[in-house]
């Protein structure tokens, strides 16, 4: 089962969605030399949010780093 | 102190006026001071930089604080000091112009605080403290768009503070009366003796009341002091 981080099923508050989100901002910049936004228009645009889950999240982090080294 | 372990400051608007003062006023205290402003600075001092950045612009605003994370690993202090003014009756007030005091004023002061707040998350403590105006509570003639920006700083203070206090961050605001800057030397002798006038203190907030106010926001002991806007000359 998909683990969910917003709705209904999920099991950690919005304000703990905020902290692992800046907390990859974070590490992808320190550790990997890797700066992106995932909290810009394009996230908030998506009629499915890409937050939805662990699984969307990762699709959505690989998605924008392709787009960074395409 | 180690450079690692020493604060460190942004203040912007750095260039001039209020944001030149606490520059040098944190610089005196032994933090490290990132500045920024539109055009370059004549601030040279160790522990010093300047970057070029219009905090009106979110690329340039995002840019800057990730080259404070890279170079510092953290940010304490944040002062959202950079603003512009525009004094005129609201019915010739161009659209234009309307917006651009937005952008800085408002907008600019909430990116840098979304940005700062995100370095200072990493140790779990932070002080934003972001500037409002007496022009708010005395709603004076001439300046709709300009109080009304700095409204909207004292509600983004007051939402952040709840938002940010559970990251140990302190979100407060400073409305001085008018300082003897750059930004208040274009308003004619008589409109300012008038603008005085309306305040309990008629007189100028000077320099160093406004550090001292800064002082008491940013003081370790002070992570219970949060959500609040405090004016000066008995404004409010």
């Amino acid at each position: 089962m998909a683990l969910s981080l917003i709705g209904a099923g999920s099991s950690i508050k919005s304000i703990t969605l905020v902290a692992i989100l800046v907390g990859v901002e974070q590490r992808l910049a320190e550790q990997h030399g890797i700066d992106l936004s995932l909290m810009d228009e394009r996230a908030m645009s998506q009629s499915r949010s890409p937050f939805r889950t662990i699984g969307t999240l990762t699709d959505y982090l690989e998605a924008l780093m392709r787009g960074k080294t395409a | 102190m180690s450079e690692e372990q020493k604060r460190v400051a942004l203040v912007t608007g750095s260039r001039t006026g209020i944001g030149r003062y606490l520059a040098e006023h944190f610089l005196n205290s032994g933090l490290s001071v990132v500045g920024c402003s539109r055009t370059p600075s004549d601030l040279v001092a160790p522990g010093y930089q300047h970057h070029l950045v219009d905090v009106g612009d979110e690329t340039q605003v995002v840019e800057m604080s990730r080259a404070i994370g890279r170079q510092f690993g953290r940010l304490d202090i944040l002062i959202n000091n950079a603003g512009i003014a525009s004094m005129n009756s609201a019915l010739l007030t161009p659209l234009s112009s309307a917006e651009s005091v937005l952008r800085t004023n408002f907008l600019g002061s909430f990116v840098v605080a979304r940005e700062s707040a995100k370095l200072m998350m990493r140790h779990r403590t932070g002080r934003i403290v972001s500037f409002s105006s007496v022009a708010v509570p005395l709603r004076l003639e001439g300046e709709a768009i300009y109080a009304a920006t700095k409204s909207a700083v004292e509600s983004l203070t007051r939402v952040l503070a709840k938002e940010l206090v559970r990251y140990g961050i302190t979100v407060n605001a400073i409305g001085p009366a008018p300082v003897k800057t750059e930004l208040t030397r274009s308003i004619p002798a008589d409109q300012m003796t008038a603008l005085l006038e309306h305040l309990p203190l008629p007189r100028f907030t000077t320099l160093e009341e406004i550090a001292h106010v800064v002082d008491f926001l940013i003081h370790p002991s002070s992570d219970g002091v949060t959500g609040q806007i405090l004016y000066l000359g008995g404004a409010g």
